[in-house]
C-alpha cells in the first residue's frame, strides 16, 4: 500500500526524529525518576 | 482555512489526500463532533466538580505530550517532502485500499479532532484508575511505572489495529507494526510518563506548573511551524 523509505535518506527530518525523541524520552526520564525516588515507602511498607 | 504545509509533488499518495482536507471543516466537518464535544465538557465538568483537578490537569498533560508529537510529525512530513511518520488521510484514497471513514476535523497532517478529544479523555481515565498510595507496588514495581507500560502497550495494540484497519498510515520503515517498540517508547510511554508525574504533584500549583511547561513547549513548536510552513 505505502512506498517504505527509510529516513535515513532525510537528513532533516531525521535530525527532527532524534530532537523530537530526546525530549519525549526527558518527559519520560523525569517522570520516571520521580516514581521510582529511593527513601519513600508504600503505605504497605510503612505499616511492616 | 488555508494549510501551511506546502504541497510538493514528492509527497505520497496518502500525503497529498490529506493535504486536501486539512484544516478545511468545509469539506470534513460532521455534526457527531458536537455531542463529543459536550462529552468532553460532561467529563471535565464532573471531575472538577468531584476535585479531581489534578486529573484533569494529567489530562492535558498527555493531551500536550500528544500535541508535542502532532508537531514534529508535521514537521518531518514538510522537510522529507515524504510523508508524515503517521497520518490520518480521508477515507476512498484512489489506489490505496482506505476504508470510508473520515474525520470531522484534521487538525494537523497526522492529527484530527477525535484524536485530540480522545487523548484528552483518556489522560483523566488513566488517572483515576491510579491506587491512591504513589509508593504502592504491582508485581514488584511501582504502581505508576506498572500502569504506564500497561496502557502504553494496550494503546500500541490499538494503534496497531488502527493501522491495519487503515485509517492509521504509516509510511516510514521505521514505524510499522513489524517494529511496535518505537511506537511504544517514542509514542505513548511519553504520554503515560507526563500524565502521571502531573498527576502526583504534591500540590495542584506545581501540577499547573508542568501542564504550563508542556504548553510552552507546543506554543514554540506552533510559532516555529507556522514561521516555516512546516504544520
Amino acid at each position: 500500500m505505502s512506498v517504505i523509505l527509510n529516513i535515513a535518506d532525510y537528513a532533516g527530518a531525521l535530525w527532527i526524529l532524534i530532537g523530537a525523541t530526546v525530549i519525549d524520552l526527558t518527559i519520560v526520564g523525569v517522570a520516571f525518576k520521580d516514581f521510582l525516588s529511593k527513601g519513600e515507602k508504600s503505605e504497605e511498607e510503612k505499616k511492616d | 482555512m488555508q494549510t501551511l504545509l506546502v504541497y510538493k509533488e514528492s509527497y505520497s499518495e496518502l500525503t497529498k489526500a490529506s493535504l486536501a482536507v486539512l484544516r478545511n471543516p468545509d469539506a470534513t466537518m460532521q455534526w457527531y463532533i458536537i455531542p463529543i464535544l459536550l462529552i468532553f465538557i460532561y467529563i471535565v465538568s464532573k471531575e472538577l466538580s468531584e476535585g479531581h483537578v489534578q486529573a484533569v490537569l494529567a489530562g492535558a498533560a498527555l493531551w500536550l505530550v500528544d500535541i508535542w508529537n502532532e508537531i514534529w510529525n508535521s514537521y518531518i512530513c514538510a522537510v522529507s517532502g515524504h510523508a508524515p511518520v503517521w497520518g490520518t488521510p480521508p477515507g476512498s484514497v484512489e489506489g490505496v485500499g482506505l476504508a470510508g471513514q473520515s474525520s470531522a476535523f484534521d487538525i494537523l497532517i497526522g492529527y484530527n479532532i477525535e484524536i485530540s478529544f480522545m487523548f484528552f479523555i483518556m489522560g483523566i481515565a488513566s488517572c483515576l484508575m491510579l491506587p491512591k498510595d504513589k509508593k504502592a507496588k504491582i508485581l514488584g514495581i511501582n504502581n505508576r511505572v506498572f500502569f504506564a507500560l500497561v496502557m502504553t502497550t494496550l494503546c500500541v495494540c490499538v494503534e496497531c489495529f488502527l493501522n491495519y484497519a487503515n485509517v492509521l498510515t504509516w509510511e516510514w520503515s521505521f514505524w510499522q507494526r513489524s517494529c511496535p517498540w518505537v511506537l511504544w517508547i517514542i509514542g505513548y510511554l511519553p504520554f503515560f510518563s507526563a500524565a502521571y508525574y502531573t498527576y502526583d504533584r504534591p500540590t495542584v500549583k506545581k501540577s499547573f506548573k508542568t501542564v504550563g511547561c508542556l504548553a510552552a513547549l507546543d506554543i514554540v513548536g506552533i510559532i516555529v511551524g507556522i514561521c516555516l510552513n512546516w504544520i
